[in-house]
């Protein structure tokens, strides 16, 4: 790595403090299960960033981690929309099996624990942006709020589409680059990096602009 | 050359989907709030209609009480003070010839009786005095020895009536008066029953009755239809109150309940 790719590594393993700091300001009237998956989130944003770290460092070691690491996050984030879309439960909880069969069979008979989780990551990032997109299409039906921002999901969601968005396409690229040159292919680190930090820029704004909302 | 060429137009493809997630939000939150207002402003003239509608309603019904109290006063006091006036004069005449007679005026005073109670009767439907004084199931009993069409008998789990307010409790009076003299002209019972208890959301009539009866549909259409003053006036009364009627059939029985949030209560 780089002085400049060190810094926004940096940057970025430590801006989920920003959001657990933020934390404290969460609106008393959340429920327990968005006050959860708002102190999991930085969490995972963190190992995230340790994983990756660590994968620079020494690759072969971490595959076991990430696939470890990609299970428990896909399981967290659908724990949430399970609790965002109430209605559909049941079918959230088909999804979590569905998953949970697609990351244990690549840990186990695809490439195996020794190579990266391409496809269980590539399910999880369509997945969890797809869902987020759901909440904007269902908020804009709904119309619960008269001010969406006021609306702490809002925030949670739009942290996810642009995330998840984000590293979704340089994922579908990264081979490509690759493929260029080697050195060039730490270009999609910064990428990671820069949106890990808007994600969590994302969320602690959320938190701070929906503090006193009464909903 | 063609492979950097091809990286920057990864890297420019990439930039522009970044901004591209970040206007879909922004146009989102836009679209959004901007809906958000049309409901709520749609919601707002709803509510004013409904109010302007329960005004309306209000207004019509003083208008026909109004109207039924003057024509009251034409047709029951009128044509008697008329005749009290000729009758006085005729006596005048009779004073100044010398003979008048005592039994001429006993039959005055009777006349003047009548007059009295036709006018306390108009007085009692106006407003009911006897209601606010003696209390609404005094008040209903009082007016189920006056009739003989059916037997009334008035059930009441209410412990209290100090809680209701003199609106309250006359409209309450007025409503069951307008279905009790419904049920003496249209539905021919021999037994009526009327309950009075306090539920959990308010306060609970419950009449039950063994005549022909009406279903919830023909009440809703009766009233639209403008059909029936005492209907109109239930309609009105019930607006006033945030109340509501169903009306129902059980064991043989014609059941018609009636509603008023006690919420009203508090607020009045």
């Amino acid at each position: 790595m780089n002085t400049t790719l060190y810094i926004f590594y940096y940057l970025s393993v430590f801006s989920p403090l920003l959001t657990i700091c933020s934390f404290f300001f969460i609106n008393k009237s959340c429920s327990k299960t968005t006050k959860r998956v708002v102190l999991l989130l930085p969490v995972l944003s963190l190992l995230s960033d340790l994983t990756s770290g660590f994968i620079v460092e020494d690759e072969s070691s971490m595959y076991i981690t990430l696939h470890l690491y990609t299970l428990f996050t896909g399981l967290v984030y659908l724990m949430y929309f399970t609790h965002v879309y109430g209605r559909w439960r049941n079918y959230f909880l088909a999804l979590i099996f569905i998953f949970s069969t697609i990351c244990i069979s690549e840990f186990f008979y695809r490439e195996g624990y020794q190579h990266i989780n391409v496809v269980s990551n590539t399910v999880l990032s369509i997945m969890v942006f797809v869902l987020a997109f759901f909440y904007f299409f269902k908020a804009i039906n709904e119309l619960k709020y008269p001010r969406i921002t006021d609306d702490i999901h809002f925030y949670i969601n739009f942290a996810f589409l642009f995330y998840f968005g984000t590293t979704f396409f340089f994922a579908l690229f990264e081979a490509y680059i690759r493929s260029i040159d080697v050195e060039i292919s730490d270009y999609s680190y910064y990428v990671l990096f820069i949106s890990n930090i808007l994600y969590n820029l994302i969320l602690s704004s959320g938190l701070w602009l929906t503090r006193r909302t009464s909903y | 050359m063609v492979n950097e060429t091809n990286l920057i137009l990864v890297v420019l493809a990439g930039s522009l989907f970044m901004f591209l997630l970040v206007l879909v939000v922004v146009i989102f939150v836009v679209t959004y709030i901007k809906r958000a207002r049309i409901k709520e402003s749609n919601y707002l003239l709803e509510l004013k209609n409904k109010d302007l509608e329960s005004l309306r309603e209000v207004i019509k019904a003083q208008e026909e009480e109004r109207g039924r109290l003057a024509e009251s006063l034409h047709d029951e006091i009128g044509p008697l003070l008329t005749v009290l006036k000729l009758n006085v004069s005729k006596h005048m005449r009779a004073l100044e010839r010398g003979y008048l007679m005592k039994e001429d005026l006993d039959a005055e005073r009777e006349f003047i009786d009548d007059i009295i109670s036709n006018t306390r009767s108009i007085s009692h439907q106006l407003k009911p005095h006897f209601i606010v004084n003696n209390g609404l199931i005094h008040g209903l009993r009082h007016f189920g020895e006056s009739i003989s069409s059916f037997y009334l008998t008035v059930h009441s789990q209410l412990h209290s009536e100090e809680s209701l307010n003199s609106q309250v409790v006359s409209n309450c009076y007025l409503i069951l008066l307008e279905i009790l003299n419904n049920l003496m002209k249209h539905d021919q019972p021999i037994k009526v029953d009327i309950y009075l208890d306090y539920v959990s959301n308010g306060l609970q009539l419950v009449i039950k009755h063994d005549g022909i009866g009406m279903t919830m549909q023909e009440f809703t259409e009766r009233v639209e239809a403008k059909k029936g003053l005492g209907l109109s006036s239930i309609q009105s009364r019930l607006l006033v109150l945030d109340g509501s009627i169903q009306f129902s059939r059980e064991e043989k029985k014609h059941v018609t309940h009636i509603l008023i949030p006690l919420a009203y209560d508090k607020q009045n």
